[in-house]
């Protein structure tokens, strides 16, 4: 039986509520009809009202017996007990609502139904003084309901729960559910969900059955031996669904427009299972393959595509089959842009040395052009080698400062490369050497990007970055040193590049719905939903959970980055219990010491109603039957002074 | 001023018909249409006696001296003026029905009929309204002709104060020392009782009728549940729930009210007769003032 069980102060609060309104129906219902008569006298009950106004309680002893009526009655619902009251059990559920639960078989219900509906026929099989948490089987998810005994919020909280995007973490979910229930006396822990494992998962849960067992035999008798069920839904056959398991993408290195694709995909059942894989950025169809995939296999296909607008690159499998999530896949494809670099240099100058340099980056579309002339593209970054023609310009430039000739002329070697700035960040050589250095005077804000060997070291490459363009200014002149003939010039030239105009990306790859861990930069992190996520940061880490499936952007200031979050691999072998986790409920052991009291407040309850009917016709009888004594004894009087004197009349006219 | 009180023509002419019954011991001016038992001048044959010396010689029958040789004397009944004064209870008692027949209006008519029926015999009619004391009394004679002022004057009076019943018969029976007859008519609801008001009555030598009217919700109530009554004379609240055993010991106890004041009548040698309201005045006046010996 389900009672309210009520807390004290909500039967108090009750039980003041409904005497309020039994007072409110003694003092107003009985309200008498006004009548005006021609006398009084004929009246049997009657009473003498003073004051209109003046409301009594003319049955005070009924109200009383109501009150108490009420009052057992609320005693009654509450169901309070005689005895110990930590008898009740603690029930930590486990309800696997992970991507699996998005199943929907043919010719069955969907899994997260099954999944619902197994918790509720459980909760409904636990006596009504059970405590029940109720936990979530994947990763970091937070409980869908602390302990209660609210049966009404339980079976709301297991109708409301939806199924995830993310693989459950079945060990790790059913330790924290035995970890909850370590306070308690009395302990139920039960597993709701299909149990789909992998083979980490599968070793984790016979170490879990393990430490359930111990458990039981180190301590018998003592309390602390949770019964551990299992409830599996969906039938034992092996499922038959079809994923893409991973995708990625990287960009060509010879033809930045073109790419490979990298896919896996996976057959999860016992069949072989041809599909179609199709890659689309909107509606255009880039890539399609048919795969025939064997039973259990996991194949990685390949393909090539020549793509350059960038866009949401979509993968999907044909036929659709009963778990459609991972049938689909996405990936950012960002787009290619060439960086114009216009070299102004005299003839057999700078540029001679640039073109070997700049000729053999795929992303640099280079313009040589004399001092003074007009390039035929606005030039993304200008090149310069003579200083005062590079003051003024209005956009992002390099220049080669030339000093003047020393005497004697000497090397000076390059040192104090700033390996934090992204133009020096790969440059480590400490054999450069330059002649004939030029001295760069510094202005706020410019950062020392290297130095010239010294005491003190003079600036000798300086980052500057003034009125929205950025400057790389070196002080020497490339045929006056060694760098052109190391490796670092080009990645110098690359670097100061990328730098002044924008970083290549020349992968892109997707993650796996779960717990992610970033090496990136962001203030905000909106799932593909449009929701805001929460995330930690650590460094220049961050660390969030990714429940959706979809386009993740994380935004840093004025910068956005997409992040493709994808179905991850399945765990697919089926959780085989044992007899004692498929057994029914333990009843006997968690039977409650305490007696109920509410048959015996329903037998007062009874009662008191009893005699608040007896008390209220009582009353009104003896108050009847005593205005019918008096106006009886008004009357007697009366009549005998009557007779009296019609006597004496009688006796005076037969004597006179 | 409208006249609500009109009797309808052919009730009237029932009246012709009626006679108001009253003791042939009451005495008056000769001249009315009331028999009486005092023998003198009249149309009535009553008797013979033998002569006397100083007896009228007029009423000799002259026959039976033919016949028997003896002188015998013819005697007739007397018909006398018998004053009829009717006492009509005014007190607020007797208006106080609401959506019903007013017991005020009933005895209204009732008045008026008993004035009529006096006016109808060449009696002298005389109203007397009353409550705690006696009213202005209107007094009229000479036939039916006379009846008018009579519906006039009752429809002035109008209903308040409370009932005393004694009070008003002691300033009755001193204002009209001469017996005749007396109705009163009223619902009788006197805290003091009536007792002593008939006894007054009937020492006075005055031919009593009591006419006792009275609404049938007065007999009986016909509402239930909690009821805060008000009496109209008194003022003074009563909270009473009414139920159907309520009422029946109101309606017991009612009739034993009017038992009592009609034994009390009939023990003063006065008459009593009970008008519901809901009765039509022609049939009680027709039926149930005959029924109780008050009209032939």
């Amino acid at each position: 039986m389900n009672w309210l069980t009520l807390s004290p102060i909500e039967i108090a609060g009750l039980w003041a509520a409904a005497s309020g309104v039994a007072l409110w129906f003694y003092l107003h219902h009985r309200r008498p009809v006004r009548k005006r008569v021609s006398t009084l006298r004929f009246w049997a009950s009657a009473e003498s009202v003073p004051q209109l106004r003046r409301r009594r309680l003319r049955e005070p002893w009924a109200f009383v017996a109501q009150v108490l009526f009420l009052l057992f009655i609320f005693l009654a619902l509450a169901d309070p007990r005689w005895g110990i009251e930590s008898e009740s059990r603690s029930v930590a559920m486990v309800l696997d609502t992970s991507l699996w639960s998005q199943m929907r078989p043919a010719n069955q219900a969907p899994w997260i139904d099954q999944v619902r509906q197994s918790a509720l026929r459980f909760v409904n099989a636990l006596p009504s003084g059970d405590r029940v948490l109720v936990l979530r089987a994947e990763a970091d998810a937070p409980p869908v309901l602390p302990f209660t005994t609210d049966r009404t919020a339980l079976r709301a909280a297991i109708a409301g729960v939806r199924p995830s995007n993310t693989i459950a973490d079945i060990p790790r979910a059913l330790g924290l559910a035995k970890s909850a229930l370590a306070g308690s006396r009395r302990g139920l822990l039960v597993y709701v969900g299909p149990g789909m494992l992998d083979d980490q998962q599968e070793q984790g849960l016979e170490d879990f059955r393990g430490t359930m067992e111990q458990s039981k035999s180190a301590a018998p008798g003592s309390g602390d031996r949770p019964q551990f069920l299992v409830r599996l839904i969906g039938d034992q056959r092996p499922v038959e669904n079809r994923g893409i398991t991973h995708l990625a993408l990287r960009r060509d290195a010879a033809q930045p427009d073109h790419w490979h694709l990298l896919a896996d995909l996976r057959n999860y059942g016992l069949g072989r299972s041809p599909v179609i894989l199709t890659v689309s950025v909107g509606d255009h169809t880039l890539l399609q393959q048919a795969v025939l995939l064997g039973p259990g296999e996991s194949l990685s296909t390949h393909g090539e595509f020549t793509w350059a607008q960038g866009g949401l690159l979509k993968a999907e499998i044909n036929p659709p089959d009963a778990l459609d999530a991972d049938n689909r896949a996405v990936a950012y494809l960002p787009s290619f842009s060439p960086v114009n670099v216009a070299v102004f240099s005299a003839k057999d100058g700078l540029a001679n040395e640039l073109k070997p340099v700049l000729s053999t980056n795929p992303y640099v579309r280079a313009e040589y052009l004399s001092p003074g002339s007009v390039p035929a593209a606005k030039p993304d970054v200008a090149i310069y080698d003579d200083a005062t023609k590079a003051a003024g310009l209005s956009s992002n430039s390099i220049v080669f400062v030339k000093g003047k000739p020393l005497t004697p002329p000497r090397s000076v070697r390059v040192l104090g490369w700033n390996v934090e700035h992204p133009v020096t960040r790969w440059v480590r050589t400490r054999d450069v050497s330059v002649r004939n250095p030029a001295s760069i005077e510094t202005q706020p804000g410019d950062l020392v990007l290297a130095s010239a060997q010294g005491n003190p070291p003079a600036a000798l490459i300086l980052a500057r970055e003034k009125d929205g363009h950025k400057q790389l200014i070196l002080g020497f002149d490339p045929r006056d040193s060694n760098f052109p003939e190391q490796a670092a010039f080009p990645l110098l030239m690359a670097g100061a590049l990328e730098w002044m105009t924008h970083p290549i990306e020349d992968t892109s790859a997707s993650f796996s719905a779960g717990e992610l861990d970033l090496t990136a930069s962001a203030t905000r992190i909106v799932a593909p939903s449009g929701h805001d996520v929460l995330f930690a940061r650590e460094g220049q880490d961050i660390r969030f959970v990714a429940s959706e499936i979809g386009m993740y952007r994380l935004i840093s200031g004025a910068s956005e980055t997409n992040l493709a979050v994808n179905t991850p691999p399945l765990p697919s072998q089926r959780w085989q219990p044992n007899a004692s986790e498929e057994a029914s409920i333990a009843r006997e052991p968690f039977q409650r010491t305490g007696r109920d009291l509410w048959k015996w407040f329903v037998v007062l309850a009874i009662l008191a109603l009893w005699a608040e009917r007896w008390l209220f016709y009582r009353h009104r009888k003896r108050q009847t039957s005593s205005e019918e004594r008096v106006d009886e004894d008004k009357l007697r009087p009366r009549q005998s002074s009557e007779k009296r004197r019609g006597s004496l009349l009688h006796s005076l006219r037969f004597f006179g | 001023m409208s006249t609500p009180l009109l009797l309808d023509r052919e009730f009237l002419a029932t009246l012709e018909q009626v006679t108001l019954l009253c003791r042939n011991d009451m005495s008056g001016p000769v001249g009315a249409d009331h028999r009486s038992r005092i023998h003198g001048a009249g149309l009535e044959f009553a008797d013979y006696r033998q002569y006397s010396y100083g007896d009228d010689p007029r009423f000799l029958d002259w026959n039976a001296y033919l016949r028997l040789d003896r002188l015998f004397l013819k005697i007739y009944q007397t018909e006398r003026h018998v004053p009829v004064r009717i006492l009509f209870d005014r007190s607020a008692s007797m208006n106080c029905e609401d959506g019903t027949e007013s017991k005020f209006l009933y005895a209204q008519r009732l008045v008026a009929t008993f004035a009529y029926l006096a006016l109808l015999r060449l009696d002298t009619a005389v109203v007397v309204p009353f409550a705690d004391r006696l009213n202005k009394p209107l007094s009229v004679s000479g036939g039916r002709a006379s009846f008018w002022p009579v519906l006039e004057f009752l429809n002035e009076i109008d209903s308040g104060g409370s009932t005393d019943l004694y009070r008003s018969t002691k300033e009755f029976v001193g204002n009209f020392p001469v017996r005749g007859v007396v109705v009163i008519v009223s619902d009788f609801f006197d805290e003091e009782g009536c007792a002593r008001a008939v006894e007054m009555l009937q020492s006075a030598g005055h031919d009593f009728v009591l006419l006792h009217v009275h609404t049938q919700e007065e007999q009986r109530p016909s509402e239930t549940g909690d009821l805060l009554l008000e009496d109209v004379e008194t003022g003074a609240l009563r909270a009473v729930e009414c139920s159907d055993e309520t009422a029946d010991i109101y309606e017991r106890r009612f009739l034993e009210f009017s038992t009592r004041v009609q034994r009390m009548a009939v023990r003063n040698g006065g008459r009593y007769a009970r008008a519901v309201t809901n009765v039509p005045y022609q049939d009680f006046v027709l039926q149930g003032l005959r029924t109780g010996r008050v009209l032939e």
